[in-house]
């Protein structure tokens, strides 16, 4: 039998021939169908040594936070303004005294530091007195170059203050333990642990928005009102300065 | 005029007690509570001294803690009740001796004077009443008669000797 190839295997070689075309033309219409991805992926990674720098990321970043200063200023001075106009008291940056601890009782009967920093100095009664974190406690009584702090664990120290997620007040008791209790005044608050706790916006004792503590844990049985364990950010075991505003 | 001298030695150490209490060391604590320097002052002192002397030297002692601190529980009640007892204890015919002997005796004060304390919060506070036993004031009346019963031995022996120096 002799002969060319037959119809069949002629029709097979122009097939494999061909195949890499038709692969080829359905790659491209895999591209077109998803809109380019593959080239715009491809082209990303090629591009990415000539991406613009840190420099320019930081230029942007700059100019977000110089943004967001002036409508942080803009808008405490708008808050200054309003709280003078409600006869609240302030809560401007403005007056602070940095006073080192030069003794400290933070645990047993009294819960108290004493400040290396007095009248001189403009601290007077009432005064909040900050650490690193939040509200420490109130300036209980001065003299001319020190000043007597009552921490809020101590038993008397009894201040206003408001749960910001739950919108809700309550008055933080010193228990002469580590963690304050928080007396709400409402039946359900509405909290839960993890809330922060901080100064009342409502107080004309000290300025408004002082973070305190999280809540830890919750007693909804007690009576008349549920009571809650707050756990307070600063430590005043361990801090050696701290920062007095004064109220006037 | 040697009297004299030493009345003021006998004020003088007795000041420097609200000093210590100030600048009590972080090492010389149990869990952040210092001993009770004005017990180790008070003890040999009122030993030394009998029941009257005693219960003044805990009245002016007990004014000036108190003026270092920013309020109730007040040392008073417990410096005077000690000053007279410990007074009454020292009047007896056999003297007490003995660096054991003064830490019990400062052992036994101390718990005396943390029950005081806790009395005093627990009925000033109406918070705490709902917790009487509560877990913060065992652990402070502990840690201070722990600290103060071990120092005394030291402390309070050596001051005997400095009031007995000085009254003679």
């Amino acid at each position: 039998m002799e002969g060319g190839p037959g119809l069949a295997t002629l029709r097979w070689r122009f097939l494999r021939k061909l195949w890499p075309w038709f692969f080829l033309i359905g790659l491209l219409g895999l591209i077109r169908w998803s809109k380019g991805s593959g080239f715009a992926d491809f082209y990303a990674v090629m591009k990415r040594p000539f991406w613009p720098g840190p420099a320019q990321r930081e230029w942007v970043e700059k100019a977000v936070q110089l943004e967001q200063q002036v409508k942080l200023k803009l808008l405490e001075e708008d808050n200054q303004r309003l709280r003078k106009l409600l006869s609240l008291q302030n809560s401007s940056v403005d007056g602070i005294v940095s006073a080192p601890v030069i003794s400290r009782y933070s645990k047993g009967w009294w819960q108290q530091l004493q400040l290396g920093q007095g009248s001189i100095s403009g601290i007077s009664v009432g005064d909040a007195v900050l650490g690193p974190g939040g509200l420490l406690g109130v300036i209980h009584s001065v003299t001319p170059t020190t000043a007597r702090v009552r921490l809020l664990t101590a038993h008397a120290s009894r201040i206003g203050v408001w749960v910001i997620q739950a919108k809700s007040h309550g008055v933080l008791v010193g228990m002469g333990t580590t963690r304050p209790q928080l007396n709400f005044l409402v039946k359900d608050p509405k909290v839960k642990p993890g809330d922060l706790v901080s100064t009342s916006p409502a107080s004309t004792i000290l300025p408004p928005n002082l973070p305190i503590g999280v809540i830890q844990t919750i007693n909804n049985q007690a009576l008349p009102a549920p009571t809650a364990t707050v756990q307070l950010i600063a430590p005043s075991e361990a801090i050696d300065w701290v920062q007095v505003k004064k109220s006037s | 005029m040697i009297r004299r001298k030493g009345i003021f030695l006998v004020i003088c150490s007795g000041l420097i007690v609200p000093l210590l209490t100030y600048v009590s060391p972080g090492w010389l604590a149990i869990s952040g509570i210092a001993p009770s320097w004005g017990i180790l002052w008070l003890m040999p002192w009122a030993l030394e001294a009998g029941p009257w002397a005693g219960v003044i030297a805990g009245l002016c002692l007990a004014l000036a803690l108190d003026s270092l601190t920013i309020g109730l529980p007040s040392h008073l009640p417990s410096l005077v009740l000690l000053g007279f007892i410990w007074g009454r204890l020292g009047s007896r015919i056999t003297p007490i001796q003995g660096s054991l002997n003064f830490g019990f005796i400062a052992l036994l004060g101390t718990f005396l004077s943390g029950l005081i304390f806790w009395l005093q919060v627990s009925l000033y506070q109406k918070d705490a009443i709902n917790s009487l036993v509560n877990a913060w004031s065992i652990h402070t009346i502990l840690a201070e008669t722990i600290m103060t019963a071990l120092i005394a031995p030291i402390i309070s022996t050596w001051l005997l000797a400095f009031f007995k120096t000085c009254r003679n």
